[in-house]
């Protein structure tokens, strides 16, 4: 996979972080909300797309796919995330799709997604029919489509991130780690620009990862070093690479930033870990950007996915 | 020809024990899988033959073979007191083939081998079979591990020094019986980070090293332990100035027991010069803690 990385000065972007009203097609100068449904696999499954103030399927746009955490949905994560506003500001379009049960099974093997031994859910199978539906009935383009998964979404935006290879232009996970089951399916994937976003002190996805062995099955969470070696080496980067301070004064937490060396210049891997955050959103978290600028780590998030150009699919 | 050199170390090997322990230094071998396999045999001095002696295997590390390791270790001399038999075996290519793989670089049957070994030295000498051990270094560890798989409760204890499982490992050791383990690490080995790690190896194949905190549920789930019951302590001594970060679970199936060792900013080296607290309630070294840990005897006195 070719992809172009143009390096910009992340712009100063005052997130702001008003509530959007969600509804079967509003519309105005914030945009439009479409609430949809397509069948798979047996399943009626649900999505929210926004579609950027004047859009008229004239010009194709770039497609953010938010995949929600374990217990929530779409429309929670397009009202909280903050990430509707940023596509309003960067003519973006976004789908939220909903997991069934508020939950994403993302390992790409159906067997072990059972719901309850009896009840597959392939949502490897869905998204990918998701993403085809998307650019069949809007305006895509194919070579900017990017995921951001928070927590189990971020589990699931990995799975696809290795399947998807060929299709996704960057993706960025947020409270979120690889797994040992997971990684198995990312063997010989091609490199696509990663970011992970990770509190110090998640108890959901702890820094220095878990292991438990039950009825022989292990199943292990890496820590947050492994999930960015994990990344870097499928990306090609070296496992080694350069730490540094990027906080800004006034923000709710310090954050470091970790950049692997020698990563391709179209495929690096970003890691934020946001110093005493537990297992949550980062809001009113700002990174240096720039020159020593303050922004808001979700602007540095859709900054970082947006400007990677998947040249493949051209 | 293989046949007869055979013969003639098979004939050395059964009427000449006793010599064995003159011929600290050169090789013995045996053949497995067609292949000539050297190991050292340190005997101590207070072995008797028909009296029943601890068996420990010690297994090194990459890149290197038994009698340098038996060279770099030195804890030949502990084994004077327990009058345990020490065999140092090669591997056969620069590394262990702890996975068992029948394609790639290394296609050795190390694991036949040590089964077959611990046969030989059986026969050889006089061992107590409820109390064979194995301690590796690094790869050596590995293997260490896999043979801990594979052999469940023949082995009595296991000790993994300077590493820590791979996710690769994993599945030799699903539903394998309890067996004693020690983990000794530095917080500063850096080929088996102590945060783990996570990457490919030349052939594309996912290498990943548990973090210590997957290592320590994992060993110690495999033995059953309370995770409710693990006493954790810093320990500091006299005889080094390494802080040791110090976890035991005694609350395990089978009477056994998972220790950890965390020795604070220590490389990735066998682990010299470090001070612990010992089973007796003085202090001693690192080394003499694994080869206390590594005796069924002492490891039951209570701590």
């Amino acid at each position: 996979m070719f992809r172009k990385g143009i390096f910009v000065t992340l712009t100063l972007l005052i997130l702001m972080m008003g509530s959007v009203t969600i509804g079967a097609q509003e519309s105005g100068d914030e945009g439009e909300f479409v609430t949809a449904t397509l069948s798979h696999d047996g399943f009626e499954r649900s999505y929210i797309v926004y579609l950027p103030p004047g859009y008229d399927g004239s010009t194709a746009l770039p497609l953010v796919i938010g995949l929600h955490g374990a217990g929530g949905d779409g429309a929670q994560m397009a009202n909280s995330s903050g990430f509707t506003t940023l596509a309003m500001q960067t003519n973006t379009i976004v789908a939220y799709p909903d997991g069934v049960e508020n939950f994403w099974r993302y390992l790409s093997q159906p067997q072990v997604n059972d719901i309850a031994n009896d009840n597959p859910v392939d949502d490897v199978g869905f998204l990918t029919l998701l993403l085809d539906t998307l650019v069949a009935d809007y305006n895509v383009d194919e070579s900017h489509v990017s995921m951001i998964g928070y927590s189990n979404g971020g589990l699931m935006a990995q799975t696809l991130r290795c399947v998807l290879d060929d299709r996704l232009s960057s993706v960025a996970i947020v409270g979120s780690v690889m797994t040992y089951r997971l990684a198995q399916s990312c063997l010989g994937a091609e490199p696509v620009p990663f970011m992970i976003v990770l509190g110090t002190e998640d108890r959901s996805f702890p820094q220095g990862g878990s292991a438990t062995v039950d009825s022989g099955v292990l199943y292990s969470q890496f820590s947050h070093a492994q999930t960015l070696r994990f990344h870097a080496t499928l990306n090609g980067c070296d496992t080694d690479g350069a730490v540094g301070d990027v906080g800004v004064e006034g923000s709710r937490f310090e954050v470091a930033f970790q950049l692997p060396n020698n990563c391709p210049q179209d495929s690096p891997v970003y890691m934020y870990s946001v110093i005493g955050a537990g297992h949550e959103w980062p809001t009113q978290v700002a990174i240096q950007a720039g020159e020593n600028l303050g922004v808001n780590l979700l602007v540095g998030i859709w900054e970082f996915i947006r400007v990677f150009e998947n040249v493949a699919t051209e | 020809m293989r046949f007869s050199r055979f013969s003639f170390g098979l004939l050395l090997l059964l009427i000449l024990p006793l010599a064995l322990s003159a011929q600290d230094g050169a090789p013995l071998t045996i053949t497995h899988d067609g292949t000539e396999r050297p190991y050292y045999v340190h005997v101590p001095e207070t072995y008797e033959d028909g009296t029943p002696a601890p068996l420990v295997l010690a297994l090194h590390p990459s890149q290197t073979g038994g009698n340098l390791f038996q060279d770099a270790i030195n804890i030949d001399p502990l084994a004077e007191e327990t009058g345990s038999i020490i065999v140092y075996p090669n591997s056969q290519a620069e590394s262990w083939n702890y996975l068992n793989s029948s394609d790639g670089d290394n296609v050795a049957d190390d694991l036949g081998f040590l089964v077959a070994l611990i046969d030989q030295v059986s026969q050889d000498f006089s061992i107590d079979d409820s109390d064979i051990s194995v301690v590796g270094f690094a790869n050596g560890a590995l293997m260490a591990l896999r043979l801990r798989c594979e052999l469940g409760n023949q082995i009595d204890s296991l000790v993994m020094v300077g590493a820590s499982p791979t996710f690769s490992l994993v599945n030799a050791c699903v539903g394998v019986d309890p067996v004693s383990t020690m983990m000794v690490l530095g917080t500063l080995d850096d080929t088996f980070p102590w945060n783990g790690s996570a990457e490919f190896d030349e052939q594309d194949r996912f290498y990943s090293t548990f973090g210590v905190n997957q290592a320590v549920p994992f060993l110690s789930g495999l033995n059953d332990c309370n995770p409710e019951s693990a006493i954790g302590a810093e320990i500091t001594s006299s005889i080094g100035s390494n802080r040791v970060l110090a976890q035991l679970n005694q609350d395990c199936a089978e009477d056994t027991q998972f220790v950890l060792l965390g020795v604070v900013d220590f490389p990735h080296r066998w682990p010299v010069g470090i001070g612990v607290q010992l089973r007796t309630g003085t202090e001693g070294t690192a080394s003499q803690a694994i080869w206390e840990f590594l005796h069924r005897e002492i490891r039951s006195q209570s701590q």
